[in-house]
């Protein structure tokens, strides 16, 4: 009888139809052998089988062993299971813990790459992925905004009037509609006050967001529209725990807000912001603190652009079917409050939706766009990494080649080596993803201080979501990297690796080149990024901006929710004035209705002998009402003719200054000094321009321009009265200021909070995305670069050492020592180069995805594209230079004596 | 002539087992046919009864299997001794003839004699 060679038999989960097969088939041989053994025994045929049969103990028997068989291999495989792995272990430990510097390597590449990309994930999320808290159904949530298009204006604006608010709220496409309004309300009074940031929202906003409360009740929709002499008041969650100490009895509690009282109703549930990510602490009544006679005024006059709407769509109603409703019923409301058809024909109004969803809402910002791209970065960064990881495991393969060839003589089966090989790299990238969430613990917080600064962030930077993503990572990165060296170390070349005692093999070195190439291209695709970027930043830095916001200070009085008539704000400010003025800390001040990076003002201007006023695609025209030493405070220059003074008073001769655009669309070709405007109106009085100021910005420093009329303060029409101080101040501007807080504060008795703020804040908000971003891959393209430099260097050296004897037999045999070590470097440069050709494909080709966030930058900028290419070269030169030295100084004598 | 055969002992048929495939690896037949044949027919072997004890002996890792072919090409289960097995069955043989002696002993002593009276 032929003996099978009996392996040992490792157990694979048989399926239960196989197992079943299995036992039949022993059965079956037994019954048949037995009934031979029976015949040669002397019984017939047919009876010898019968009796087989019964001996054996029929389907019962049948049953039972399969039974037994089952249970078999489940406690075969799962301890199998179980004891291999805790071998592979403990036999991985031993061995990195053996190679310590390779396995510091590789665990700070993977927790560099996978933490670089964990962070950006976790802004990612937050930014765009996740929908804002505790509000039902966002995508049904929409966010309106109204294009006006006109002979004079063409506007489109999302702050609106609380006439529109009725038109859509009249409108079916609704299910509710609600306006709520950005206000900043002063806690307490006196010098404990502080300001808080608080929203005025009529009572359906809660309803219409579909959030409740954690605790009390939300304003009442049904209740009268009168507000009580106590208005209600709903604070958020971070807010009733610090301020109201968390206690039970806050509901009911009075509160002292803006100046007067308010009586807490309820809290929202922790995380509420509403639909925008900042935090909010407390919800008022949208008309609290406000007089009879401004409410009529709101509620009346359509273009009293001061609030924002929120809306929630009626099921089944599409955004676009409810944006044409909504539009014909904003045309409906003009007609009725008395516009004339012509005119609302003509204006057509328009309405757009967007969705509370955050890549709705802020998809489109160049904040989110330049965190899509840098989470694109991150990804190539984990690539490198990851590359840099397989090569190191590749070169641990060749050098443990030896090893594996005795194993596999030895009769290990490749599963199992296989096995072996994976659960190391699973144990790096486990270390490596461990290490991953200290470095996505720092970058978060960084991106919180700086993109994200001002967004509601509560809690630990790592969130459940995050250490998912990371483990995932971390884990696809260990498989990523092991796998191949894994399988090209099973199958090693046995008698060649036997013999020559581990020399690299052809193909495995072709790999490892080829991840070298992917590295540098990486690598060069990366830097040309960051150039492309950095050059953005530098024209962004140098764009003028027609102002010099160093050392200005821009302070308003805080009135939200006190009431004071027009006269008396007039007084206070012209008090806050004489005060700045007479403060020796303060170059100049000026009062002004508004200033650039604020809010403006379109209003109608008629120019005598102009139809139709040529406007810009900013819109416009846009209004502003100064006092005297505003341009001279702001550092705007005035290009032509004087800026305004003391003398252009109520009562003389009405003025104006154009800046350069109206100067250049209304009058071109001719001075426009001398030239009149009239505001508001066609019979208006006629204002001669005395001066044309510089352009300068209305909202943000990447704009088109704009045209701008500007009068003096004391001629301007009631509506346009200064309500803000800028002061031009001496010395540090962030000392200056807390300086000017308190002179200010004490310039007249009972002001309300003096907030101040400087101006280069507003602007360097602005700056922010384009900063980090530049910052960013700066980073991003350094890591990828030393990265790529540590690959190439890691091989070459590995390779100079394998080859000792190689290079000890040429130079023996008359090599000259610099061609060797020029060899390697072109070595290196070379593989440098052919990664360079790639990459500069892979820019061309993705290259246009980038254009848009670049500011006068051409995607293809040829100094960009030479520099980065340099640093490759130059790099990939210092990379290969020391093993390249070590080729050169190689002692024959001591080379051959190697073996 | 022959004698009725008698059942094997609770606990005894994986011992039997091993014994058989100590001698060389063997599949759930020959096993079958070599208790057989060593007790001359002694021992009454419920057939089933063998494979269970294969199984359960291979799921502690008494003895290992893999698909073989006889002499005559037909597929067999082929099950080999292990180290393991081996060791229990040297540690089974022990006790049970320890025991076995010791019921022996006690069942062949012959009945004490009344000792003389004092007196």
């Amino acid at each position: 009888m032929k003996r099978p060679s009996i392996r040992r038999w490792i157990s694979l989960p048989l399926s239960r139809a196989a197992r079943e097969r299995e036992v039949d088939a022993e059965i079956a041989l037994h019954i048949a052998l037995r009934t031979q053994r029976l015949v040669e025994q002397g019984h017939a045929m047919n009876s010898a089988q019968l009796e087989a049969e019964r001996r054996f103990g029929g389907t019962e028997a049948r049953l039972s062993l399969i039974h037994h068989a089952h249970d078999r291999d489940t406690t075969m495989t799962t301890h199998e299971w179980i004891e291999n792995t805790i071998t592979d272990l403990r036999f991985t430990v031993r061995q990195l813990l053996r190679a310590p510097t390779f396995t510091a390597a590789a665990v700070a590449t993977i927790a560099l790459g996978v933490g670089a990309n964990a962070t950006m994930f976790g802004v990612i999320d937050r930014l765009l992925l996740q929908p804002p808290a505790h509000v039902r159904a966002p995508e049904r949530v929409m966010l309106p905004s109204v294009t006006f298009t006109s002979r004079a204006q063409h506007h489109t604006q999302n702050v609106l009037s609380f006439p529109i608010f009725r038109d859509l709220e009249s409108d079916s496409s609704f299910l509710g509609v609600a306006v709520f309004s950005e206000a900043s309300l002063t806690l307490g009074s006196g010098q404990s006050a502080r300001e808080l940031n608080a929203l005025r929202v009529t009572p359906a906003y809660f309803a219409v967001l579909g959030v409740r409360p954690s605790a009390g009740f939300f304003f009442d929709p049904t209740a009268s529209s009168e507000v009580p002499a106590v208005p209600e008041v709903v604070v958020s969650e971070p807010f009733w725990r610090t301020t109201l100490g968390a206690s039970t009895s806050a509901i009911g509690q009075n509160i002292e807000l803006g100046g007067r009282l308010y009586r807490v109703i309820g809290i929202a549930p922790r995380g509420f912001t509403g639909t925008d990510p900042s935090p909010i602490d407390a919800w008022i009544p949208y008309a609290a603190g406000a007089t009879t006679a401004e409410i009529a005024r709101w509620k009346s006059e359509r273009q009293w652009y001061s609030l924002q709407l929120v809306a929630r769509l009626r099921d089944g109603v599409t955004p676009g079917a409810a944006a044409a409703t909504a539009s014909r019923a904003i045309q409906a409301g003009e007609l009725r409050d008395g516009d004339p058809a012509d005119r609302v024909r003509k204006r057509k109004s328009t309405v757009t939706f967007t969705s509370a969803l955050p890549r709705d809402a802020r998809g489109a910002t160049a904040a989110s766009r330049v965190t899509v791209l840098l989470a694109a970065m991150s990804l190539f960064v984990l690539l490198l990494a990851c590359a840099n990881v397989t090569n190191l495991q590749l070169g641990r393969a060749i050098r443990r080649q030896r090893e594996v060839s005795i194993r596999l003589a030895l009769g290990v089966g490749r599963g199992r080596l296989i096995r072996l090989l994976l659960t190391e790299s699973a144990v790096l990238a486990l270390l490596g993803g461990l290490v991953a969430m200290g470095v996505a613990w720092w970058g978060t917080a960084l991106m919180r201080t700086t993109l994200l600064a001002g967004w509601g962030f509560e809690g630990s930077p790592i969130n459940v979501r995050m250490l998912g993503y990371t483990a995932a990572v971390a884990l696809g990165a260990g498989l990523l990297t092991g796998l191949f060296p894994a399988l090209q170390s099973s199958r090693p070349d046995l008698i060649t690796s036997l013999r020559t005692g581990g020399q690299p093999a052809g193909s495995r070195g072709n790999l490892r080149s080829w991840l070298l190439v992917t590295q540098s291209a990486l690598a060069l695709v990366l830097l040309i990024g960051t150039g492309l970027f950095a050059r953005s930043v530098k024209r962004i830095e140098s764009i003028p901006l027609g102002i010099d916001p160093e050392r200005v200070v821009v302070a308003t009085l805080n009135t939200t929710g006190r009431t004071y008539d027009a006269a008396t704000l007039t007084s206070m400010f012209s008090a806050l004035a004489r005060a700045a003025s007479s403060t020796p800390g303060i170059e100049r001040a000026a009062l002004t209705f508004s200033l650039p990076f604020g809010a403006t003002t379109a209003d109608a201007i008629y120019v005598p002998g102009i139809d139709t006023l040529p406007l810009t695609a900013e819109g416009g025209p846009y209004v502003n009402a100064v006092g005297p030493d505003y341009f001279v405070t702001l550092g705007t220059p005035i290009i032509a003719g004087r800026a305004f003074t003391a003398d252009d008073r109520e009562g003389a001769a009405p003025v104006a200054i154009v800046n350069q655009t109206a100067a250049r669309l209304w009058w071109p070709g001719e001075s426009a000094l001398g030239k009149c405007v009239r505001f508001d109106d066609k019979t208006a009085p006629c204002a001669t321009i005395i001066g044309i100021a510089a352009n300068s910005r209305r909202q943000s420093i990447i704009e088109d321009e704009f045209v701008q009329v500007t009068a003096p303060a004391a001629q301007a029409s009631a509506w346009a009265q200064p309500r803000i101080l800028l002061a031009r101040v001496r010395g540090n501007p962030t000392v200056a200021m807390k300086q000017v807080q308190r002179i200010l504060q004490t310039a007249a008795p009972g002001l309300p909070y003096v907030s101040v703020e400087l101006l280069t804040n507003r602007i360097a908000v602005q700056k922010k995305s384009w900063r980090l971003g530049a910052t960013m891959f700066g980073v991003f393209g350094m890591l990828a670069i030393i990265l790529a430099a540590i690959g190439l260097y890691g091989v070459l050296a590995y390779d100079v050492s394998q080859r000792t004897r190689e290079i000890g037999v040429r130079i023996a045999l008359g090599g000259l020592p610099t061609r060797i070590s020029a060899h390697i470097v072109r070595q290196g440069v070379s593989v440098a180069g052919a990664g360079c050709v790639l990459g500069l494909a892979a820019a061309l080709l993705f290259g246009s995805r980038i254009q848009p966030l670049l500011f006068q930058t051409s995607r293809l900028d040829p100094t960009v594209y030479v520099c980065a290419l340099a640093v490759i070269l130059l790099t990939s030169i210092l990379a290969s230079w020391i093993p390249a030295r070590r080729a050169g100084r190689v002692d024959p004598a001591i080379a051959l004596q190697s073996d | 002539m022959t004698r009725p055969s008698l059942p094997v002992v609770k606990g005894m048929l994986d011992p039997l087992v091993l014994r058989a495939l100590s001698w060389a690896p063997m599949h759930g037949f020959e096993i079958t046919e070599w208790i057989e044949t060593r007790s001359s027919g002694t021992l009454d072997l419920e057939e089933a009864a063998v494979y269970q004890s294969l199984y359960r002996l291979e799921a502690r890792k008494h003895i290992t299997a893999e698909w073989g072919v006889t002499a005559n090409n037909r597929r067999a289960r082929y099950y080999q001794v292990t180290r393991e097995g081996r060791e229990w069955l040297r540690a089974e043989t022990r006790s049970w003839l320890r025991s076995a002696e010791a019921v022996t002993a006690v069942l062949t002593e012959p009945p004490l004699t009344k000792a003389p009276a004092a007196g």
